[in-house]
């Protein structure tokens, strides 16, 4: 298991982009998987810093584990329980007039990683992403029915 | 995040974005976005360098095109790969960001 811990700054995301860098060498995580595992982790990451408050000396945890043929991506923070996967889809707007940019970077998460998780346990919450690494010849990201 | 801008036409100016339009990319990219946005009636970004796109740097590219409708124009996107598309049309947006395939698809839809 590798451990990336980010302070709760937008100036971190640049951090957390080479460290994805180096970890898809190290781990040999498959492009495909690599593109899903990226985007979940930009979106979990870059809501946290945009929505929850700061507070001095807490971090932003960030892990990877293979376990099998499975990538396991962890994001662990301190801030109030927010279960991500309670929140319902943000509305499609018709026209350009009515979008408002929000919401997205849930549903890509929903969309890209097999599986979430999401527990809260001694004021820290954990949310767990699935990435299943795809069978032989077969490089493509993971997408839901 | 690389971005450069030419003249396809009088009317119609070219950006060339290459590289990760993510959050790190999204904050050297956003003033000079909004910047081109605000003073072309037509505007044609090139996606097809762009490896990696998350919801802020989408984000972006529909403030512009909201700017850009404002004044009686159009925003499309040239040639994004396809995991890119895969982004675009899992969040909604690929009705109001239509997707083009190469210049003359690009100058008959902003003629139209």
């Amino acid at each position: 298991m590798v451990r990336l811990t980010l302070a709760h700054d937008r100036a971190e995301m640049g951090r957390l982009a080479a460290w994805l860098d180096a970890r898809e060498d190290q781990m040999a995580i498959p492009a495909r998987l690599a593109f899903a595992l990226r985007q979940c982790l930009e979106e979990a990451v870059a809501n946290l810093i945009k929505h929850t408050p700061v507070t001095a000396g807490e971090d932003i945890a960030v892990e990877l584990d293979w376990q099998d043929d499975t990538l396991v991506a962890a994001v662990e923070d301190s801030a109030p329980p927010f279960d991500p996967r309670a929140v319902p889809p943000p509305v499609r707007p018709a026209t350009l007039e009515d979008a408002v940019p929000g919401g997205w970077g849930i549903q890509l998460i929903r969309s890209f990683a097999s599986d979430i998780g999401y527990e809260t346990k001694a004021g820290r919450n954990r949310l767990t992403m699935k990435f299943v690494r795809p069978a032989t010849g077969a490089d493509a990201i993971p997408k839901k029915s | 995040m690389d971005m450069h801008v030419t003249a396809l036409s009088q009317n119609i100016a070219r950006v060339v974005l290459a590289g990760r339009l993510d959050a790190a990319g999204a904050a050297a990219f956003d003033l000079p976005f909004s910047a081109v946005a605000g003073s072309n009636r037509h505007v044609l970004v090139d996606l097809s360098a762009v490896n990696f796109v998350s919801s802020i740097g989408i984000r972006t590219l529909v403030l512009g095109a909201k700017t850009i409708q404002r004044r009686g124009g159009k925003l499309l996107l040239l040639s994004p790969s396809s995991e890119v598309e895969q982004v675009l049309q899992t969040i909604g947006v690929t009705d109001l960001l239509p997707i083009v395939r190469d210049e003359a698809e690009a100058i008959a839809a902003f003629d139209g």
